[in-house]
């Protein structure tokens, strides 16, 4: 007889981790269908969800036997026992549906205990003797193997040690076979090199070209020797395109998965969450068929966990508050994805209370993110936005829910690492919707290459708005001039950052935005642009704002991509402007300008208005016409220093008139500066405003 | 030496080893970017066949002093792939018998720093060298 197959602890070790990836989908479709089953409890049970659950029970316990995990192949085979007995009487009542949901948690914690995580605490025989007997006539083990009945137990990582005998194993039925995200990632690398090596071909071959039509020019006799070297050169390069770009693609395809897969813990959550916080919720999920790569999966997987926690926990109100509002007793959560194009959208709606303003603008402060001066002038879409910050949450005790403080920002940053982001709306009273924004796959993006200190830096081009050569123009620390409108550099001590070992005399800028705003990145040299597959920092490295993810150059060095966003966050809060203007065309000429140029600005249509916003509202600046219905600008700014209000506002007054009296009359009511209307005005009021505005 | 015996790779500056088991490769010339507020105690990111790896500067963790090119080390630690920069690579050395190793570390010396008989060198235990906390600080 043989002597019985025996894995040393390294085999243990990666069989382990192949089932605990196995064993998590088989857990969620055992979760969908309970929550399905659950749903239907009027209604006939379906054979085939129920023959669905059956195979992944079964799978379950074959896998546990291939890993001599004896615990969880036990609660496996009485989870069968239960799902076939109840299957037999037809009905799965919500005592069925719980003690099922319990063999889930305690197989969940057992396979992490056996892969390093903490202890799990179960006892195994109670619980299979719960499943088997009281739902379930005991069944027979399916494969005929006897059951051998074991003292309570509980198991930690060691204790997944025993060994049972060999057991037989099933067919194989399938025509796919389990490959471990880690192989493909090292499949990825190798093709990654793979291009990158082609495109080093690519451009030494153009050079060769260049090289061939010089030497034609110059003199034929070099030029039979050189074409002889191009034509051995391109056949090779077409085959190495070609395989390089199949093989790519193929990878690419073995590596995409179906969003289901994050849909899959959806459904429980809701369940679990609703009724431990007495709140009845109904959860509508669509586009889990559409195809995503395994990495931008992980993301979004534990990001909608995240967000649909939110949901039940802060956004669906108590049934009686519902009801009170108008509102059906049963909140609804939709999860809707769409592809359109190479990106993936996925909504997440609820209509519940929508996000409580007060409770974020006093967190914001409470945080130090905000003084309450700047808060009290923030809009609502403004304020809501605080949380996706860092530590971010409005509960004053921790709560085990979603109150944590950790999530938000962690959604927003793994998504940002795929150039990816989170967008929020909400009304009060009437609800929230998340919008998660990311690539269906890790596409090739076009980045900008460009030489500031010794290595390269990215910028993502879409982000790029204008790359503008200094010509002779010293970037002396100012703004540069980017469309006709003054745009910030980035400060000495990010470029230090960014270039460590010092960094040469800038001679381009390259203009990105984000968030309306724009920064201008000071570059010695833009080397060109390139279409690179873009990757987040790995693990272990710590999570940093500028850079977040990176590429690799066809030469085989690391391009850094700079965040565009992290660029802007290094700017101080934009100064915020009233324009008071009765001519339309005058306000949005104004208005544009120094939107342009990074200021917040609102406009009033007279004088009257414009006093009021100023009393309610907190600006840094005004600019006010002379002329205008109900109370002019002289007025206006009169009545301004009366009232103590000019100490800390920076006021243009402009005009049209020629009278040349109105600059000392704008002095003379306390204005700081005058403008005369005109093809330059607006670059002057900007002119103006920044000085004033840097010198307060 | 027997192929047992030959289990450590002892690094420079002398005195560090790694278990051979957890070396992935060793690159001479390796370019390593710098990551911005990451810390000086990581010397950036780098591509180790077409994947990016986090670097660990090895001689500014021991010392304080950053590494002025050297090489790239790549190990796998706690299930992940990393580098370390280090000056370079001073050969196989046996290693030393379980009876031999003392049981306390030397006062200086890091959790990640297992202690080694006099004159032997200790070796990094590439899993616990990501728990230290120096490596954890990025704004």
């Amino acid at each position: 007889m043989s002597k019985a197959f025996r894995p040393d602890a390294e085999l243990q070790r990666e069989l382990l981790a192949i089932f605990a990836g196995e064993a998590r989908d088989e857990l969620d479709t055992l979760s969908a269908g309970l929550v399905a089953l659950e749903a239907d409890t009027a209604a006939a049970v379906s054979a085939g969800r129920v023959e669905e659950m059956m195979r992944a029970a079964h799978s379950l316990k074959g896998g546990a036997r291939a890993v001599e995990l004896e615990p969880v192949d036990r609660i496996s085979h009485a989870l069968e026992t239960l799902l076939s007995g109840a299957a037999a009487r037809g009905k799965f009542d919500s005592e069925t549906v719980d003690l099922g949901y319990r063999a889930l948690d305690a197989i969940e914690s057992l396979v992490e205990a056996a892969g390093g995580g903490p202890p799990a605490e179960v006892n195994v025989s109670s619980l299979c003797d719960e499943l088997a007997g009281s739902h379930g006539d005991d069944q027979p083990d399916s494969d005929g193997g006897a059951r051998e009945e074991t003292e309570p137990s509980t198991l930690s990582a060691a204790g997944a040690q025993t060994a049972p005998e060999p057991q037989k194993t099933a067919p194989v039925q399938d025509s796919t076979v389990r490959v471990s995200v880690a192989k493909l990632d090292r499949l990825i690398g190798s093709v990654r090199e793979l291009e990158s090596a082609r495109v080093g071909i690519e451009h030494a071959a153009q050079e060769l070209t260049g090289v061939a039509e010089a030497a034609d020019l110059a003199a034929r006799q070099y030029d039979s020797r050189a074409g002889a070297i191009r034509d051995a050169t391109e056949q090779p390069l077409a085959r190495l395109q070609r395989a390089t770009r199949e093989l790519s693609d193929d990878i690419s395809q073995a590596r995409t998965v179906p969003l289901s897969l994050a849909f899959d813990p959806l459904p429980r959550t809701v369940r679990d969450l609703a009724r431990e916080l007495g709140r009845e919720v109904q959860l509508e999920l669509s586009g889990g068929e559409i195809d995503v790569d395994r990495a931008v999966l992980e993301v979004i997987r534990p990001a909608l966990v995240h967000l649909i926690r939110n949901a039940v926990d802060h956004g669906i109100e108590p049934p009686a508050m519902r009801a009170a509002a108008g509102k059906p007793e049963q909140g609804t959560i939709s999860v809707s994805a769409k592809a359109r194009g190479s990106q993936l959208s996925i909504e997440m709606s609820d209509d519940g209370g929508g996000i409580d303003g007060d409770a974020v603008k006093s967190r914001a402060i409470e945080l130090g993110l905000v003084d309450a001066k700047a808060a009290a002038t923030m809009e609502y879409e403004e304020l809501i936005r605080f949380v996706l910050k860092p530590a971010f949450s409005t509960r004053d005790n921790v709560s085990e829910i979603s109150g944590r403080g950790v999530g938000l920002d962690a959604v927003f940053e793994g998504l940002a690492a795929f150039q990816g982001l989170v967008e929020i709306e909400s009304i009060p009273g009437k609800g929230s919707t998340f919008t998660l924004r990311a690539p269906l796959a890790i596409a090739a993006i076009e980045c900008i290459v460009a030489q500031l200190g010794r290595d390269p830096i990215g910028v993502v081009l879409s982000d790029a708005v204008r790359i503008v050569s200094l010509e002779d123009r010293e970037a002396d620390g100012g703004p540069v001039e980017v469309s006709g409108a003054p745009v910030p550099l980035v400060g000495p001590e990010v470029l230090a950052q960014l270039a460590p070992g010092g960094h040469q005399q800038a001679r381009f800028v390259i203009a990105v935005e984000a968030d309306a705003r724009r920064i201008a990145l000071p570059v010695y040299d833009v080397l060109t642009v390139l279409r690179l597959g873009t990757m987040p920092l790995p693990p272990p490295l710590p999570a940093t704002e500028m850079v977040r993810s990176a590429a690799i150059l066809p030469s085989g060095e690391v391009l850094r991509l700079v965040d565009a966003r992290a660029l802007i966050a290094t700017l101080p809060p934009a100064p915020r402007v009233l324009v008071a203007e009765d001519s339309a065309t005058q306000r949005e000429r104004a208005r544009r300008a120094l939107s342009a140029a990074g200021y917040v600005v609102e406009v009033a249509e007279d004088g009257r208005a414009a006093l009021t916003a100023l009393l309610e509202g907190d600006f840094d600046a005004l600019l006010t016409d002379f002329e205008m219905p109900q109370i002019d600008g002289i007025e206006l700014v009169t009545e301004l220093g009366e009232r103590g209000l000019l100490d800390e506002l920076s006021v243009i007054l402009w005009s049209a008139s020629d009278n040349p009296t109105l600059p000392a009359a704008a002095a003379e009511a306390g204005a700081d500066g005058f403008v005369a209307k005109g093809p330059e005005a607006e670059a002057a009021v900007l002119d103006a405003f920044r000085r004033l505005l840097s010198d307060s | 030496m027997a192929d047992d015996e030959a289990k450590l790779l002892e690094l420079l500056p002398e005195g560090r080893a790694l278990r051979q088991d957890d070396l992935i490769q060793i690159v001479a010339d390796a370019h390593i970017a710098p990551l911005p507020a990451a810390g000086r105690e990581w010397a950036g990111v780098a591509n180790l066949r077409g994947n990016l790896i986090g670097v660990i500067d090895l001689g500014f963790m021991l010392s304080g002093a950053p590494t002025v090119d050297g090489l790239l080390v790549a190990v796998r630690g706690a299930g992940l792939e990393y580098g370390l920069r280090c000056y370079g690579i001073s050969g196989p050395r046996a290693r030393p018998a379980a009876d031999d190793l003392p049981d306390d570390r030397a006062p200086d010396d890091p959790e990640w720093l297992q202690p080694a008989p006099p004159g032997e060198p200790r070796v990094i235990d590439t899993t616990l060298l990501l728990d230290d906390p120096r490596l954890q600080a990025a704004t």
